[in-house]
């Protein structure tokens, strides 16, 4: 089964589809691998991070539905994974084989035509290649090692393919490496975009494409656990990338685009963007937790200073004893009052008004 | 009436002071109830209802500055001053961390460290182990081409980095304009850098030879603010800096501000408004042959408007005439590759010439800083591997020819 959520009605609506890939049989380590096989060389293993990592946004996607926080309400959910057992105990997932992915592919399109109104949502985590395009391994892919791209597919081909959609919103993240193999230098690539076509496409109304690092680069994860973009997607997702609007909390195409990279920025990893204009997708049901840092200046008078943090706005207030690290709380945004009070001098007692807005706050207390 | 005013005074680095700032401001629920963009230092919102306020200063670029205020009735005031506490603050606990982090760092890193930790008043924790500050210097060469005949040195000359950054200036002409940056360290960037400008080149420290940060601006502060919104994704808070009218008389005033009218041209792509492209872009695309960002939009204006029977052969044309140089622009660049990608896909590979460009453009595509707004090419010797097609990049203007 590869459907595992079904609510399609005849109104705009929202349709998933999410790929994660971390048991390649055919590569190294790969219960069919061959020793002889050239593909020994290419570097590519197995992974622990995709599935995960779909795993986790799948189960944001829903609940997301839950809260009747999709603007367009979610229709279907699309999932193949390539390790499963543990992942969702007493569900049988399809695999992400290369046939799998073409058969979810079409039906999935096909859902997303329904109207213009609908929103596309595409997501695909496991290895990548790059050489002319950015293609990405099924989990068959090495299978035929007379030709082991009829495993794989051409994922830019394929997102101009899918711009002629009638779905006017569409966003597609692709979490994987964009590094070229040393045999690939030499190869004629023939893996194929998983729908052909014959005119140009132009790009859709609402349009974002987000590859989780730059060419030539490396995409990461931790061992079983969702990948360094799919955490801070996440992130974006549960309201770090939420702006008022109306007096509605929202996230929009450009939201995402900007907080996915203002929290990625201090990392390695950098992804890459293409978009054209936004819209809203998400409305948040109530206000957005946000993380705040607060610290003093200098860094030495934490160690000394009760922290207090106060909502002007509501009846939250929290406090913290002396601690040498900086005071991590994750909290409503608003308008908070933030102290710093200590017994011994040189240091003096603090008050400050101020905002905490996502996608994150980072307040220094003057001490001195 | 029981209402107030609230002036508002901004205090930014000279360098950045000129640009167009977004001022907004929040009741204390966090709506938005004002939004207005200033090219000045000064602000003024009135008929205000007494209370919590949240005052935001933004760039183009991020978030600046916010500010509580407790607006009463009558005249308020607020002083935005970013020039000090928030700029270098964020910057040296940034290098900290990294010091942490990298106990084995390179000196040049230590030195970088030093600086920053000085203008922070704060050299206790790291003071033993730097070195002597060495001063940093960079030749640059600015290569210039009017024709298909490859690039010529116009002019070079010698920088110092002796604080956190440099400045320079320099006037180009209406031409396709490269600059070749080479650091000290054997690190060397190119540039696509606008035509018919007056262009302020802004080197920053980085943390490793590499990262070195360059940026490129023009005195167009409009334009290069709407630029600078579109290449970070922020199409919303572009929308309200500027509106589809007002990218179209930018690329109406194409003669005047041919970059310019590029930047409206990409604006105008984004947000769909094809109609408003007339045939303006066809004529940025025939009268700057050298810019080719105009060839770009013309040939996606075409692809956009779907129809593509009677237009294929100017299509392939004005990409191929946009192959010839480098796209001044990153956004350009990439509508670039994409049209060629699809281009060589629907031809099969079979059209010779769509090939070549195609192929002319690839050879310094994996090269590109694609956050950067002007095409920008990291030339990182250490990143080249023995083999790859692209090692003639290190002629750089090879490329081109």
């Amino acid at each position: 089964m590869s459907l595992v959520f079904d609510q399609i009605q005849n109104i705009p609506q929202t349709h998933v589809f999410i790929i994660g890939i971390g048991e390649y049989p055919y590569l190294t380590g790969g219960i069919e691998a061959d020793e002889n096989s050239p593909l020994r060389d290419w570097g590519l293993g197995q992974l622990t991070s995709p599935p995960q990592s779909a795993k986790a946004l799948y189960e944001k996607v829903l609940e997301l539905d839950d809260r009747n926080s999709w603007v367009k309400p979610l229709g279907s959910v699309e999932l193949l994974l390539s390790s499963q057992d543990e992942l969702f105990p007493g569900q049988s997932i399809e695999r992400a084989t290369l046939e799998n992915i073409k058969s979810s592919y079409y039906k999935w399109r096909e859902r997303c035509e329904s109207s213009k109104d609908n929103v596309a949502f595409f997501f695909f985590c496991g290895h990548g290649l790059e050489k002319d395009g950015h293609y990405l391994l099924a989990e068959d892919f090495g299978e035929n090692l007379y030709n082991p791209w009829e495993g794989a597919f051409d994922f830019d081909n394929t997102r101009s393919a899918f711009q002629k959609c009638l779905a006017e919103t569409q966003i597609f993240l692709v979490d994987a490496c964009r590094q070229m193999t040393n045999d690939m230098f030499l190869q004629n690539i023939t893996a194929m975009p998983l729908q052909n076509f014959h005119y140009m496409r132009g790009q859709c109304r609402n349009d974002l494409t987000i590859k989780s690092t730059v060419n030539s680069e490396a995409a990461y994860g931790g061992l079983d656990q969702p990948s360094v973009f799919v955490q801070i997607l996440l992130k974006a997702l549960d309201g770090q990338a939420a702006i008022r609007e109306n007096g509605v909390w929202s996230i929009s195409i450009s939201s995402m685009h900007t907080t996915i990279n203002k929290l990625i920025e201090s990392d390695l990893q950098r992804p890459s963007f293409s978009g054209t204009d936004s819209i809203a997708i998400i409305q948040l049901p109530a206000i957005p937790l946000v993380d705040l840092e607060i610290s003093c200046n200098p860094d030495i008078a934490l160690t000394h200073a009760r922290l207090s943090c106060r909502n002007l706005n509501s009846s939250y207030q929290n406090a913290r004893e002396p601690a040498p690290d900086p005071w991590q709380i994750n909290l409503e945004a608003g308008i908070y009052e933030l102290g710093a009070t200590f017994n011994d001098p040189p240091f003096k007692n603090t008050i400050l008004n101020i905002s905490v807005i996502p996608p994150f706050t980072r307040e220094k207390l003057k001490c001195l | 009436m029981n209402r107030g005013t609230l002036n508002g005074e901004i205090f930014l680095p000279e360098n950045i002071s000129p640009m167009p700032k977004q001022i907004e401001l929040f009741d204390e629920e966090l709506n938005v109830h004002s939004s207005q963009w200033e090219t000045g230092n000064e602000f003024s919102i009135k008929n205000l209802q007494p209370g919590l306020y949240i005052v935001r200063l933004s760039l183009p670029s991020g978030i600046l500055k916010e500010q509580v205020i407790q607006v009463h009735t009558g005249v308020n005031t607020i002083i935005l001053d970013t020039k000090e506490k928030d700029l270098t603050s964020v910057y040296d606990d940034f290098r900290k961390k990294e010091l942490e982090d990298n106990p084995d760092n390179p000196p040049f890193f230590k030195e970088m460290i030093r600086i920053l930790s000085e203008s922070a008043n704060d050299t206790r924790i790291y003071k033993e182990s730097m070195e002597p500050l060495r001063m940093y210097s960079a030749h640059v060469v600015l290569w210039v081409s009017n024709d298909e005949q490859g690039y010529q040195s116009n002019k070079s000359f010698e920088l110092s980095l002796d604080n956190d950054q440099f400045v320079a200036m320099i006037e180009t002409e209406s031409c396709s304009n490269i600059l070749e940056i080479n650091f000290f360290s054997g690190a060397k960037k190119l540039l696509s850098v606008p035509p018919e400008s007056t262009v302020k080149i802004n080197v920053s420290d980085g943390l490793t030879p590499q990262s070195l940060y360059v940026s490129i601006t023009t005195d167009n502060w409009k334009s290069e603010a709407l630029l600078t919104l579109l290449t970070r994704g922020g199409i919303d808070k572009a929308k309200t800096l500027t509106n589809a009218i007002e990218a179209e008389q930018l690329l109406y005033d194409k003669q005047r501000d041919a970059t310019a009218a590029a930047i409206g041209g990409y604006f105008l792509l984004k947000i769909g408004a094809l109609d408003r492209l007339h045939d303006w872009a066809k004529n940025l695309a025939n009268w700057f042959p050298w810019l080719p960002d105009g060839a770009i939009i013309y040939a996606w204006q075409m692809i956009r408007q779907n129809e593509q029977d009677r237009y294929m052969d100017d299509i392939r044309n004005y990409l191929i005439q946009a192959s010839k140089k480098i796209p001044v622009y990153t956004e350009g660049l990439r509508l670039l590759i994409e049209a060629f990608r699809q281009l060589s896909y629907i031809t099969e590979r079979k059209d010779q010439e769509v090939e070549a460009a195609y192929t002319r453009v690839k050879k310094y595509v994996s090269l590109v800083d694609w956050n950067q707004q002007t095409t920008t090419l990291n030339l990182d010797f250490s990143e080249i591997k023995q083999g790859q097609e692209w090692q003639d990049i290190f002629s750089p203007f090879s490329v081109f020819a």
